[in-house]
């Protein structure tokens, strides 16, 4: 049977050649690879950049870099990971790929609003790499574009919020998408509460990006208005406010970090199951938790602005709120953890990335409500605490899950088996590493090393050494992985349909899938985790009628 | 295309969604679509009620600048035009393909003018040196530059968005032609009419923030 | 799928309510003569109820699904929020 590698759907009739096949393809599983490819890409760009200026801060003083070359380091670095690699995320890449497989559809609502997407954020991505060659360089602003430096800089603003906005766009679509796929084309007998957890968590973060993106699209277009025209929203010479600034575009930012972990969480939920050879604990609890952390997440976006001048009445309300919020992650951590207790647990590379993950976001989540603490937010605010809390959620937590959800998909997607030996090195190089080169720096931040800076006092330079060799061991073990992907598609086993004996409706289908998924969409009227000694429960005839 | 159907265990058949022709998920869709302008308004509104907090009386004496007769017909225009659109769209779902045609173009004839009196407004309002980045706006009092600024930014943004509708019902007016809306499939026309009404909305906050505040 | 046809006569009504209620917007600021803040208030009520009015009848909220006017409703929720608490702020500064 000829796979989606071999035929596909395209906008604009047929073609022949197999370049337009890809790019004009309305094919969800092309679509998730085309942004894979891009993504990552850009994520290994963003690294380098990363390691650049670890190199840098090595010692202290000046090694190689000028102090204006290191504020674009650290924006590009920031814009391309947040805006060009982690929103678009695992909903793009991994969403797009399994989320129809997983409901029992043959593609999303709307494929050719799913290419735009894509086409969008190319678009979105060359907007913000130009701005690496033209006008005075990158922008040096910190991703963050905080008003009044953005609307006076004269490092090339324009194109970076121009390319953001575009992001925006493209984010805004797929969660459009997204929602009204969950809604219409799940398989007949599939209610809410049957579809898989890393549904719940892809319809979560779809609704965050329908409802958050604009804000921030049309506060980034303020600012290209004020650079522009004059126009003086933020600008406080004309009596704009730059408050008003922060407080908007944090309003989308924050529910930006939720549309992050929030598939992530997702794939935990898939991958507990599969490698504890039994059901997840607390389904119910889980669905419902993922909802309420992205409701909740649009409440707390002012822990962010503790130190800029808001009052104390909304700080108070704020870190009320940023506790709250706490408390279905917490949900969720515990029904994890009870999936594990008496299960039979396999640590296979997917489990060994999930298990780390959870560990890891443990540490991110707990120094999170750290921060959201007031007292504590004023001492630690703007210093390396901040910048290591969020690379343990995000780098932790979300790449993690994201490297946890490849392996675990990549039968799927490729139709092989990567070396399992290799995987488990890779992983071991890349958790020490990430802990080597992130745990230091709560420490040096806690004694007051100040974030964003291109230069440290020498007491912390202990620290920062610390983290240099982390983070080569991290890049030593992201290769790792990389090479183990490769080699398992040029020589790797053929991994067959279902190589975890996993549960999910995509485990029922071949590897790597056919053009239309399903040759008969099955009726689907049984949980999505049934496990009975370790092994499936549901089975399917060749007609996708159940047998068992 | 036949209705494909999943069987379940006693062999009932259950008929799966296509979403080739689905009505719904489409409306569904654009639904969605219109929640985000209403998020991207909003942000918008939210800056206009800060600033109208903090600058009050200089918000209203600038708002007896412009033009509210000017205002006030375009207020009548839209409302009038939306009414024809909806009844545009009705017509087609009856059949009635010439009178829906008649409607929606007399809805984009109204848009024009729309568009043409807010250019006249415009120009007069630019021909004083009011607007944002110039040396006559830029020294006034701080309400008067931030009252200026928000209303070229959102009553342009809200034009762009007629713009938009021109556009559209064009194209559905092409559709038409092409047989891609026709009495059984009504969908693009009636997702159309629906954000003609949601630019609507917008208007309706927008005329008495702007131009009912200095009366 | 919408639960009742609309009809001609019933946009005709909604566009006469709507007309009225413009008109009480022309003529409110010279029957009540308030300050910016007070007539602000009450001009947006007026809009409210013809937003009401539009998304009711014109938009078929009224007929559609609990679903969407769920979706609605969570929309415009969320929205307040951030006047709110961002209204808190800006207050209390």
């Amino acid at each position: 049977m000829p796979s989606f590698y071999h035929e596909t759907n395209t906008v604009f009739g047929t073609h022949r050649n197999p370049v337009l096949q890809w790019i004009f393809t309305t094919d969800h599983k092309r679509i998730a690879l085309l942004y894979m490819g891009v993504m990552f890409t850009l994520f290994f760009l963003a690294v380098s950049a990363a390691l650049t200026m670890r190199a840098e801060l090595f010692y202290p003083g000046q090694q190689f870099l000028e102090p204006h070359t290191y504020n674009q380091l650290f924006t590009f670095h920031g814009v391309t990971m947040i805006f060009l690699f982690i929103v678009p995320g695992i909903a793009a890449a991994l969403g797009n790929f399994v989320l129809p497989l997983m409901i029992g559809a043959r593609d999303l609502s709307f494929p050719r609003l799913n290419l735009l997407s894509w086409w969008l954020y190319v678009l979105g991505v060359v907007t913000a790499l130009s701005s690496l060659v033209t006008g005075n360089g990158f922008a040096d602003t910190g991703w963050t574009f905080y008003a009044p430096y953005s609307i006076r800089t004269d490092a090339h603003v324009l194109s970076t919020l121009s390319a953001a906005f575009i992001l925006g766009l493209s984010s805004i679509l797929t969660g459009l998408n997204f929602v009204v796929t969950i809604h219409r084309l799940r398989a007949p007998g599939m209610n809410f509460f049957k579809m898989p957890l890393f549904v719940w968590g892809l319809y979560s973060t779809a609704w965050i990006q329908v409802l958050a993106t604009p804000v921030i699209g049309i506060t980034l277009l303020l600012v290209i208005l004020e650079r522009t025209l004059g126009v003086g929203i933020f600008d406080p010479s004309k009596g704009g406010d730059p408050l008003l600034y922060e407080h908007l575009f944090w309003i989308y930012s924050h529910p930006a970090v939720y549309l992050m972990i929030l598939p992530g969480f997702g794939i935990v939920s898939e991958v507990l199951p599969v490698f504890t050879r039994r059901t997840i604990f607390g389904y119910r609890s889980i669905a419902i938790s993922s909802a309420s952390i992205a409701g909740i997440g649009y409440l707390v976006w002012g822990h962010h602005m503790f130190t800029s001048g808001i009052s104390d009445m909304a700080r108070v309300i704020f870190s009320f709120l940023t506790f709250l919020v706490a408390i279905p992650t917490g949900v969720k951590i515990f029904d994890w953890v009870a999936t594990l207790y008496k299960g039979s647990i396999v640590l296979a590379t997917p489990m060994l990335w999930i298990l780390g993950s959870i560990v890891n976001f443990t540490v991110g989540g707990l120094t999170g409500v750290t921060l959201g603490a007031l007292g504590a937010d004023i001492h630690l605010h703007d210093t390396y605490f901040v910048v290591a809390h969020f690379h343990y959620t995000i780098l932790g937590g979300v790449i993690f899950m994201f490297i946890g959800g490849l392996h675990y998909w990549y039968p799927k997607i490729t139709g092989k088996l990567y070396n399992e030996v290799v995987g488990r090195i890779a992983f071991g190089l890349v958790f020490v590493g990430f802990n080597a080169l992130w745990f230091p720096m709560f420490i040096a931040g806690f004694l007051g090393n100040p974030r964003r800076y291109f230069d440290y006092l020498p007491t912390f330079a202990p620290y920062h050494q610390v983290a240099g060799i982390g983070g080569l061991l991290v890049a030593a073990g992201l290769l790792t992985v990389l090479f183990n992907f490769y080699r398992g598609l040029k020589n790797g086993k053929e991994a067959g349909p279902n190589p975890w004996r996993a549960t999910t409706l995509e485990w029922h289908i071949p590897s790597p899938p056919p053009l239309e998924n399903f040759s008969k969409i099955p009726y689907v009227d049984f949980e999505p985790y049934e496990y009975e000694k370790g092994e499936p429960v549901v089975q399917f005839d060749e007609n996708f009628r159940r047998v068992r | 295309m036949e209705q494909e159907m999943a069987y379940d265990i006693q062999g009932d058949p259950h008929p799966v969604a296509d979403f080739h022709d689905d009505y719904n998920g489409e409306k569904l869709g654009f639904w969605v679509f219109l929640l985000t302008e209403a998020m991207m308004f909003g942000a918008l509104f939210l800056l206009f009620a800060i600033y109208f907090y903090r600058h009050a009386e200089t918000f209203a004496a600038s708002s007896g600048d412009l033009n509210v007769w000017l205002g006030g017909t375009n207020t009548v225009i839209l409302l009038v035009s939306t009414y024809t659109m909806g009844l545009g769209t009705l017509m087609m779902r009856r059949g009635k393909v010439k009178a829906s045609v008649g409607l929606l173009g007399l809805t984009a004839l109204m848009a024009v003018v729309f568009l043409a009196i807010k250019a006249v407004e415009w120009s007069t309002e630019i021909g004083h040196g009011l607007y944002p980045g110039s040396g006559v706006l830029d020294a006034m009092d701080k309400g008067e530059i931030l009252f200026f600024g928000l209303y070229f930014v959102m009553t342009g943004l809200h034009g762009l968005h007629v713009i938009a509708g021109i556009a559209l019902m064009s194209w559905v007016m092409l559709l038409i032609r092409s047989g891609g809306v026709r009495p059984e499939h009504t969908i693009v026309m009636k997702n159309v009419t629906l954000y003609w009404d949601f630019v609507h909305l917008v208007w309706i906050v927008l005329f008495p923030l702007f131009y009912m505040i200095g009366v | 799928m919408e639960t009742s046809a609309p009809t001609v006569a019933l946009y005709t009504k909604v566009l006469a309510g709507l007309l009225l209620l413009t008109l009480l917007t022309f003529v409110q600021p010279a029957l009540y003569h308030l300050s910016p803040g007070k007539t602000a208030g009450l001009q947006l009520l007026i809009a409210a109820m013809k937003i009401g009015l539009v998304a009711a009848y014109y938009m078929h909220l009224r007929s559609e699904t609990a679903y969407l006017k769920g979706y609605v409703a969570m929309a415009l929720m969320i929205l307040l929020i951030f006047f709110v608490i961002v209204g808190i702020d800006v207050v209390h500064s």
